[in-house]
C-alpha cells in the first residue's frame, strides 16, 4: 500500500514534468509555470454508512469476506496522517444501526471509536435517528467532533443547538468550509423517531451556507451529504445538488451505499466542476482525495491544469 | 520631481498590495485513492483492545446457534433466495400470532440488512444483522385494488420479497398478478402480512397509512429466531429457492 502511494506521486511528478516540458516547447514562459508550482497539499479521508460495523465481516461472508473493521480502518487513517499532517477525516452519516453493538450499547461504541480515530466532522443520516431523537442528541454531545447539517430544523427537539449549519477548519494555510445535508425523513424514518424535526430543501439550504463560506474566504468548500448518490426519479441527490448549486468543490456522499471506483465529476450551475465521492458502506473502504493548492489570482487558470495533470481524476 | 516620483512609488505599492491581496490558495488538482480495509493491514491494537470487552459480552449472547442453513442465500432483485426466506418467515409467523389466514406477505427490500447468508450455522447474531430494526409483525386487510397499487410500487422499485403472490414487471407496473393459483380479484379482500415500518407508510408506501393494522406485538427479529428454532426442533434445516415470484415480463 505504501509503495502504491509513492508510485502514484512519482507517476504524477513524471506527468507534470512532461507537461512542463511540452509547455516550454510550446513557448510558454517557464516563469509562469514556476509561479504555479504546487505549494500545499490537503488530504481528505472519508467514510459513509458504516452502520455500526465495528468488527470486520466474517471470513466466509459472500460479499465482503474479512473486509472492514475499526482496528484496520484506524491503521490506514494513522498511516496517511503520518505522511501528511494536513489530513481531514469525515463521515457522511448512518454511523448507527446494523449490528448488535447499536442494539445493546446505543451508539456509545461507534462514537467512542470515531473519537479515537479523530474524526473532524460528520453529518447525520436517516438511521442516526433509529435510537430515537434523545439518543441522537446524547451521542452528538459525546462526540469530540462537530455534526454538520443545514437542512434539518431541530427546533423544539433535544438536538436543537447541537448541530452546526457549517464549520470552518484551518489546515496550515488552507481554510476549509464544511456544510452538510440530509435526506427527507418523512416516509423513510418512523415519525416517533425524528419527532418534530423539519426537513428543509437541501438545494436552498446548502447554497445559503456555501455563500457564507465563500464570504469567509474558504479555499475549499465541502458538503457532507446523506442525500444519496443518484435516483431514477426527480428526487434530490448528490448529482442534483452538484448541478443546481455553485461554490461546492466536493460532495462527500452516503445513503445509497454506492461503491464508486472513481469520484464523479459534475458541472455546477455556473459550469465549474464539482467532485462527488461515496465509498459503499460498512467501512470496507476509505475514500482518499489529495487536493493540491497553489496561490494564484484566479481559479480558471488552474482548472485547465486539473484536466491535464491528472487524467485519472476525470469521471468515467 | 522627487514628489512625483514618491507618488509613483505609492501608486506602484498600492497596486502591488491589491495584486497580492487577490492572490489566494486555489485547489488546482486532486488525486484520488480507495483504501480497501483488509486483514493485510496490521490492526490498531488500541482500537481492538477498546472494543474487545464489548465484543466479548455481546458474543456470549450473540454467538448462539439456532439453526443450520443448508445453502448460501443472496439478497437480490427482483427476487432472491434470502428475500424468499425472510418473507416466508414473515407470512408463517404473522399467521401464527394473528391466528388469521394470511394470503400475502410483503417485505421491503431495504428492510433486509445483510446482503448474504453463508451456508452453515445460523446464529442469534445473524438475526440481528438481517433485521437490526425493532420492526413488528402486522397484518392488513387490503382490497385487490390496494394489492395492485402495492405491487405497482414494488415493480417501480425493481422488486421486493413477496410470498403467496406472484407477478411480472412491465414498464414499471405489475402485470399478471396471481394470488396463490388465482388471478388477483379487485373486489376481494386479502389478508396481508408486513412489518409496521411499511404499514406506517415507510419506503414510499404512504397509501397504507390510513389502513387499520392487526397488531401482533411481536418483533420481526424475534419471529425470525422463533422460526429457526422451530425448524431445528422439527429436525429441518433452513433453505430457500427461487420461484419466479417477481420477474421481468419477457
Amino acid at each position: 500500500m505504501k509503495t502504491e502511494l509513492v508510485m502514484q506521486s512519482r507517476r504524477k511528478f513524471i506527468k507534470q514534468s512532461l507537461i512542463a516540458g511540452v509547455a516550454i516547447g510550446a513557448g510558454v514562459k517557464p516563469n509562469s509555470l514556476f509561479a504555479n508550482e504546487i505549494k500545499t497539499q490537503l488530504t481528505i479521508l472519508h467514510t459513509n454508512d458504516v452502520h455500526s460495523h465495528i468488527e470486520p465481516f466474517a471470513d466466509n461472508d459472500k460479499k465482503y469476506p474479512g473486509l472492514g473493521g475499526a482496528e484496520y480502518r484506524s491503521t490506514i487513517i494513522e498511516n496517511i496522517r503520518s505522511k501528511n499532517e494536513a489530513t481531514l477525516l469525515f463521515d457522511a452519516g448512518d454511523i448507527f444501526q446494523g449490528t448488535p453493538y447499536f442494539n445493546f450499547f446505543h451508539g456509545d461504541i461507534e462514537i467512542d471509536l470515531m473519537n479515537k480515530m479523530r474524526y473532524d466532522a460528520a453529518t447525520i443520516g436517516n438511521h442516526d435517528f433509529d435510537g430515537g431523537i434523545e439518543t441522537l442528541a446524547r451521542q452528538i454531545t459525546r462526540a469530540n467532533f462537530p455534526f454538520v447539517n443545514c437542512n434539518y430544523d431541530f427546533s423544539g427537539t433535544p438536538v436543537a443547538g447541537k448541530v452546526h449549519p457549517h464549520i470552518v477548519l484551518q489546515k496550515g494555510k488552507i481554510k476549509i468550509g464544511i456544510t452538510g445535508c440530509g435526506v427527507e425523513l418523512e416516509g423513510l424514518v418512523p415519525d416517533k423517531l425524528f419527532t418534530s424535526t423539519k426537513y428543509l430543501d437541501p438545494i436552498n439550504s446548502v447554497q445559503e451556507q456555501v455563500n457564507i463560506l465563500k464570504e469567509k474566504k474558504c479555499n475549499l468548500i465541502i458538503c457532507l451529504s446523506h442525500l444519496g448518490y443518484q435516483y431514477k426519479n426527480s428526487k434530490v441527490s448528490d448529482i442534483v445538488l452538484a448541478q443546481q448549486t455553485n461554490g461546492i468543490d466536493l460532495i462527500i456522499g452516503g445513503h445509497t451505499h454506492t461503491f464508486l471506483d472513481k469520484p464523479t465529476i459534475v458541472k455546477n450551475n455556473v459550469g465549474k466542476e464539482v467532485v462527488i465521492n461515496q465509498v459503499g458502506w460498512a467501512g470496507v473502504q476509505i475514500g482518499q482525495l489529495n487536493y493540491f493548492f497553489e496561490k494564484s489570482l484566479r481559479k480558471k487558470l488552474s482548472n485547465t491544469q486539473t484536466v491535464i495533470v491528472d487524467k485519472k481524476s476525470i469521471g468515467k | 520631481m522627487s514628489k512625483i516620483y514618491s507618488n509613483k512609488v505609492l501608486i506602484f505599492l498600492a497596486a502591488l498590495a491589491s495584486f497580492t491581496a487577490c492572490k489566494t490558495y486555489y485547489p488546482v488538482t486532486h488525486t484520488d485513492n480507495l483504501e480497501k480495509v483488509t486483514h493485510q493491514i496490521s490492526p490498531d491494537k488500541n482500537i481492538k483492545a477498546f472494543y474487545q470487552p464489548y465484543k466479548d459480552s455481546l458474543d456470549k449472547s450473540m454467538k448462539v446457534q439456532l439453526a443450520t442453513l443448508s445453502q448460501d442465500l443472496m439478497k437480490e432483485q427482483p427476487e432472491s433466495t434470502l428475500g424468499n426466506m425472510m418473507v416466508d418467515i414473515l407470512k408463517v409467523e404473522t399467521e401464527k400470532y394473528t391466528k388469521k389466514k394470511i394470503d400475502i406477505a410483503i417485505l421491503n427490500y431495504g428492510g433486509i440488512r445483510s446482503s448474504s447468508l453463508a451456508k452453515g450455522p445460523l446464529l442469534i447474531e445473524n438475526a440481528y444483522l438481517l433485521m437490526p430494526f425493532d420492526n413488528y409483525l402486522v397484518a392488513l386487510n387490503l382490497t385487490g385494488q390496494q394489492i395492485q397499487t402495492f405491487c405497482d410500487i414494488i415493480a417501480e422499485y425493481g422488486g421486493w420479497p413477496v410470498a403467496g403472490i406472484s407477478f411480472q414487471i412491465q414498464n414499471k407496473k405489475a402485470i399478471n398478478i396471481m394470488v396463490g393459483e388465482q388471478p388477483l380479484d379487485n373486489s376481494k379482500i386479502y389478508c396481508t402480512a408486513t412489518i409496521d415500518y411499511v404499514a406506517n407508510g415507510g419506503d414510499g408506501m404512504e397509501f397504507l397509512r390510513p389502513i387499520p393494522q392487526i397488531q401482533t406485538g411481536v418483533l420481526y427479529r424475534e419471529a425470525i429466531m422463533e422460526y429457526w428454532k422451530e425448524q431445528t426442533k422439527e429436525g429441518k434445516q433452513i433453505s430457500a429457492s427461487l420461484e419466479n415470484r417477481v420477474s421481468y415480463a419477457k
